[in-house]
């Protein structure tokens, strides 16, 4: 006598797999949020804010950028987007630039980002902070 | 004219047994996914209670196909093992299979089994 085992199949379990869409992050959500912040202090938008806009040259002059994992931000300033008649803010731009974050994501778990911004505006003697916020999961999926 | 004949006879033969098959199902319980999200390139291991019929464990020489059926029936092999003591825990008779992702989709992760008879 010998064992034999019917042909069959299990039930099975539900299984959701999702890409990792890798792209640069320009955070179209942050952008607004600070176009709609910028106006409420009075701020008239000049022009878009897009790279071809921005001078590269004076980004080096941002206080504060910091990365992990290979991601970037920086926070620049001096450029004539916005306009308003407060004498402390002649213009504000930001620009975010998180170039292949997805390479350096953790391969366990659901990987996120936060990115901290703070827009200082400074008049001769001292600083004002203008906005001050974090945005989480930065990092999307297809 | 003389015609040719063979005279009956037999020869001295060989030995046969036919044995009779004791056929049982296979029963999958408590499947399990340590994550029913994950991403493309990463791995993951199912998990199952499996016994046959009767409560008893399965042999190590049992064959299974890890698959994953997306909506349409496509069906992608994920792993295919046998029950080996790695696999399959006789005492608890738990089986644990390690896989990678297939492509992003939604599926159903099952186990599925052709007849196998013990081999000799």
């Amino acid at each position: 006598m010998v064992i034999g085992y019917r042909a069959g199949q299990s039930a099975g379990v539900p299984l959701t797999v999702e890409s990792v869409q890798r792209t640069t992050e320009n955070s179209t959500g942050l952008l607004e949020d600070l176009d709609a912040f910028l106006q409420t202090l009075g701020f008239r938008k000049i022009a878009d804010l897009t790279p071809e806009n921005l001078n590269r040259d004076v980004t080096e002059k941002c206080s504060k950028s910091s990365g992990v994992g290979g991601c970037s931000a920086s926070v620049s300033g001096e450029f004539t987007l916005w306009e308003s008649q407060f004498p402390l803010m002649g213009a504000i731009a930001l620009y975010l630039e998180i170039p292949w974050c997805a390479d350096f994501l953790p391969r366990e778990g659901v990987p996120t980002c936060s990115i901290n911004i703070e827009i200082i505006g400074e008049g001769d003697n001292y600083q004002v902070t203008l906005l001050k916020r974090q945005y989480s999961t930065c990092v999307y999926y297809a | 004219m003389s015609l040719i004949g063979y005279r009956g006879g037999s020869s001295t033969g060989v030995p046969l047994t036919v044995g009779s098959v004791e056929w049982h199902d296979v029963i999958v319980t408590n499947e399990r996914l340590e994550r029913s999200t994950m991403m493309e390139g990463e791995s993951q291991s199912y998990r199952a209670t499996v016994t046959d019929d009767v409560g008893n464990a399965i042999q190590s020489w049992l064959s299974v196909r890890l698959v994953a059926v997306d909506s349409n029936g496509n069906k992608i092999k994920l792993a295919e093992v046998s029950f080996a003591p790695d696999i399959y825990n006789p005492d608890t008779k738990e089986v644990a299979i390690a896989f990678q992702a297939p492509p992003a989709g939604q599926y159903t992760v099952k186990l599925e089994w052709d007849d196998q008879i013990q081999p000799s």
